[in-house]
């Protein structure tokens, strides 16, 4: 990178001028709630954190940041747990709290232009009054930004019959880390060119900061039917999933709680009226017409049946529904009676692999003597081993980032992938070489240095700092065999 | 290098029955037909591109080249590189609704094999025999059931290409929730060999269904109107129809085609309803298929695009409230001119396609003609502030009109960061460009 042309007391001086006074904080005290995102074991201070107000806002931040060569780090509501929105040493943190808007919604062609900084969970309420709304629906919801869902490619629960983020995405505003605005905003159904958008969709934040997205709604569906299976085993909880999925069913949403979870939160707020003597229980969705929830129901039923639940709970009104997914979605939060801190995996596997995966993160843990919970949406083969510990307790830290290792090379060796829905971050860096030859990693080095040709924008994150330095400064060499590719 | 020197090249790698020639691509001052070399394994399509790496030869790659009209001609192209002969199935998984295949297989095959473990291929794109299941992700090609399986983009799990060095490239996996590293292979698709080549693709399936159905509706009249409000009311139900299509055949009427397929309760359940609003906007009784005969039905409305031959297709696709205003004008405009094409709305998805015949069947569409339709056009494909934009792509042009239609569409927004990703990701220039909008 070449040298800064700017002083930081002149840099922090012209921001303020761009953003208002309100728009800059530069405090060491304030700036201390922005050192680390979910995943708190890591944490640095930035240097400051800039708050822009809209996309000229955001441009004239960059082009400023740009010139002081300073880092930066984009940042939604800081509920990412992989550490993609952990501040660099001497960087700034860019974030989208002041960006809230809803700019347009069209309720006809079923799309709505929004700022980044509008937390997920509005924009659905926003929409509910045209019948219509936003379907990617992470846990964290309630709080995450859009533009934090667009950088992680966010899933949840639902996102096994409606996809993730980067199916309901039809355009964006991007600003380039040196303060150029580009207008992919469209909308379109289809790209003219390369799917810039597709592309952009999960890349943490460090091919561009999005300021406005415009995403894809749906009709709120004509019927809604929720159902809690309660099983005496995890693995015949596990294996009815199994059966759901061979049967060509396509329930909204599939989900498993286990024992040490359901006492958490049924301990917690977010008590939902889990059975605390189950072993395990499975949250199942389905969402549609009223014949295709009937009979996508029936016959769930019938499956979980033979496959041993105890009891199956229907919700008998909104209510009690909303209810059944508060305590889904606070499990994590009602995580923290249990210990002072919790390790939140993310592992995914082909869906045939998931119970040997869930046996394996038992044994793995038990291995290590640690406190496993484990919640996991089973229809995507996606788990959360949550693994309890305390951060002052340097030898039980030490052993959960050993098993939080294993967990990802089991994962590897069963066919599946590092991440399902909360990115590489800092968190997994290590590991990307478990699953990506160099060649693979080289090419995203290169399409990163396309963006960003200066890794101004969150480096060190995602793609192992020496691979791409190697990338870029390696001559064009003699290419490996097609037998030595994975 | 000459093109029979390219041949002795590709010759000292590859045996004849490996070795052909593509004719139907003419490029701009290039005699004679383009070598074409079909490779039977994945070692040796990445020896190819390290010996045109090496000897600075521009290549083109293609699956079977049913696309190969679609795009402007390169600007240059020093030998095809097809995937035709790497096929086959590398992994399918029924109890996981995913499969990875090589690239040079048929998406008639992948469709065959995956029905027979119970799930349907999406695409279900026009003459499945005769597109490769590479060259269709390559081409971005959604299928007949759009409407229900969203674009082909959003279903590729992940992919394996080789790059202008002749390495072997992977992204994603065979997985249905997978967000580690970039999402290259969402470049991919639709990048129509400009960044690489595509070798094998790892795909999300869908449910085969229980029970099919197709309803026809014909229309008395010529105009598309009355078959755009039927179906508009039947898009406005909380059903999930597979497709909706309006389609008009020279000298013929009008026609509403919807096909339903899912859990057979469902799909009867959907047609009722079907019929119930057809009866409310007074539309004519319509011919019910079901089964056999419904597949069948449906297979003939998907074929048909490509079955209707060499005329060029005029595509048009947007949002759907300014998209079904342009369709409206430009099926009067070509009607104005004396055209009776055929054509096919989608109207769920705001895309519609005209076969322009030419004004005399036994001559080609003159490059004049083509000229005036895209002065006609051009307006309507320009962006303006607050509306979602019109695109506007030919398909089959004449050779000699293709320099003076924008083939896929005007120069997008982010031409310039899509030309730095090329470079990036070949800076030697051995994929040929110039065939995508915005010079790639």
């Amino acid at each position: 990178m070449t040298a800064p042309s700017l002083s930081r007391a002149t840099l922090i001086d012209e921001l303020r001028r761009a953003l208002g006074p309100e728009g800059v904080i530069a405090e060491p005290t304030r700036l201390v709630p922005y050192e680390s995102d979910g995943l708190a074991m890591l944490q640095q201070r930035p240097e400051l954190v800039v708050l822009p107000r809209d996309t000229a806002q955001c441009s004239a931040a960059l082009r400023l940041l740009h010139r002081a060569r300073m880092p930066i780090i984009a940042r939604g509501a800081g509920t990412g747990l992989a550490g993609g929105a952990t501040p660099a040493r001497g960087g700034a943190v860019l974030s989208t709290a002041r960006m809230r808007d809803v700019l347009q919604v069209d309720a006809q062609d079923r799309w709505a232009r929004v700022q980044a900084g509008l937390v997920n969970v509005d924009l659905s309420r926003v929409c509910h009054e045209h019948g219509l709304f936003y379907a990617p629906d992470p846990s964290s919801q309630q709080a995450c930004t859009l533009g934090g869902n667009v950088a992680n490619n966010s899933g949840g629960p639902h996102c096994f019959k409606y996809g993730c983020t980067n199916q309901h995405v039809l355009g964006l505003v991007l600003v380039l880390a040196d303060g150029e605005v580009l207008d992919l905003s469209g909308p379109t159904l289809d790209p003219v060119g390369l799917d810039l958008v597709g592309l952009f969709v999960g890349s943490e934040g460090t091919f561009g900061i999005a300021t406005e997205l415009v995403l894809r709604l749906l009709p709120e569906p004509q019927a809604v039917e929720t159902v809690l299976a309660v099983f005496r085993d995890l693995d015949a909880a596990c294996h009815s999933v199994s059966e759901l999925i061979a049967a060509r069913l396509e329930p909204s949403a599939i989900e498993i709680l286990d024992k040490l979870t359901i006492d958490a939160v049924e301990r917690s707020v977010y008590a939902a009226g889990y059975p605390r003597e189950a072993e395990a229980v499975l949250l199942v969705e389905a969402e549609g017409s009223e014949v295709e929830v009937a009979v996508a129901m029936r016959r769930t039923r019938e499956i979980l049946n033979a496959r041993g639940a105890i009891e199956l709970r229907s919700a008998r009104d909104a209510h009690e529904r909303k209810k059944l997914w508060a305590g889904r979605k606070g499990a994590f939060g009602a995580m923290g009676r249990v210990a002072p801190d919790l390790y939140v995996a993310d592992a995914v596997v082909p869906r045939t692999k998931l119970r040997e995966m869930v046996r394996r993160t038992v044994e793995i843990c038990r291995e290590r003597g640690l406190r496993l919970a484990t919640v996991f949406h089973a229809g995507d083969g996606n788990l959360h081993p949550n693994i309890c510990y305390d951060r002052r307790d340097a030898d039980e830290t030490r052993r959960v980032l050993e098993a939080g290792d294993l967990i990802l090379k089991a994962c590897v060796d069963a066919g599946g992938a590092l991440t399902g829905e909360h990115g590489v971050g800092l968190e997994k860096l290590a590991q990307m070489e478990y699953l990506f030859s160099q060649q693979d990693l080289g090419a995203m080095c290169r399409v990163r240095d396309a963006w960003d040709p200066e890794r101004q924008l969150n480096p060190g994150k995602l793609l192992p700092m020496r691979v791409c330095m190697e990338a870029r400064s390696a001559p064009i060499e003699a290419p490996a065999r097609a037998a030595d590719a994975r | 290098m000459s093109a029979p020197a390219v041949e002795t090249r590709l010759a000292g790698l590859l045996d004849a029955s490996e070795l052909g020639a593509l004719a139907q691509l003419e490029l701009p001052g290039v005699q004679g037909p383009l070598p074409l070399a079909a490779p039977s394994t994945i070692e040796q399509a990445c020896e190819l591109l390290e010996l045109a790496a090496q000897d600075g030869l521009c290549v083109l790659p293609l699956g079977y080249g049913s696309k190969l009209g679609w795009y402007a001609p390169p600007t240059r192209a020093d030998f095809a590189l097809s995937t035709r002969a790497l096929r086959g199935i590398r992994s399918y998984e029924p109890e996981d609704g995913t499969l990875s295949a090589l690239a040079g297989t048929s998406v008639a095959e992948v469709a065959e094999r995956v029905a027979a473990g119970g799930h349907a291929l999406s695409p279900d794109v026009s003459c499945p025999g005769a597109a490769s299941i590479g060259g269709t992700i390559a081409a971005g090609c959604s299928g007949f059931d759009r409407l229900l399986a969203g674009p082909v983009r959003n279903l590729v799990l992940g992919t394996r290409a080789i790059d202008g060095e002749g390495r072997v490239l992977k992204s994603g996996g065979q997985l249905v929730k997978n967000v580690t590293g970039y999402d290259l292979h969402r470049l991919h698709a639709g990048s129509g060999g400009a960044l690489c080549l595509l070798v094998e693709v790892s795909l999300r399936l869908l449910p085969l269904p229980e029970l099919e159905l197709a309803l026809c509706v014909r229309f008395p009249g010529a105009e598309l109107g009355p078959g755009l409000a039927a179906a508009r009311a039947l898009l406005a139900l909380p059903a999930r129809w597979r497709s909706v299509l309006v389609r008009r055949a020279p000298g013929a009427g009008a026609e509403l085609c919807v096909c339903i397929g899912g859990k057979a309760e469902v799909a009867r359940a959907e047609r009722e309803l079907a019929l119930v609003a057809l009866a409310a906007a007074r539309a004519p009784e319509p011919e019910v298929l079901e089964g056999e005969a419904a597949h069948a039905r449906r297979c003939a409305w998907r074929d048909e695009e490509q079955a209707s031959g060499r005329w060029p297709e005029l595509v048009l696709s947007g949002m759907p409230q300014r998209a079904l205003l342009g369709i409206e004008r430009v099926h009067a405009a070509l009607r104005a001119r004396g055209c009776d094409p055929l054509v096919r709305v989608h109207p769920g998805l705001a895309s519609a396609s005209w076969h322009v015949a030419p004004l005399e069947r036994a001559a080609p569409l003159s490059a004049a003609f083509a000229r005036e339709l895209a002065q006609e056009f051009s307006e309507l494909g320009r962006r303006r502030p607050g509306e979602a934009p019109l695109v506007l792509q030919w398909r089959d042009a004449p050779i000699d009109a293709r320099g003076e239609l924008e083939l896929q569409g005007a120069a997008p927004p982010g031409a310039e960061l899509m030309r730095r990703i090329q470079r990036q990701l070949d800076p030697r220039g051995v994929f040929a460009r110039g065939r995508m909008p915005g010079g790639l």
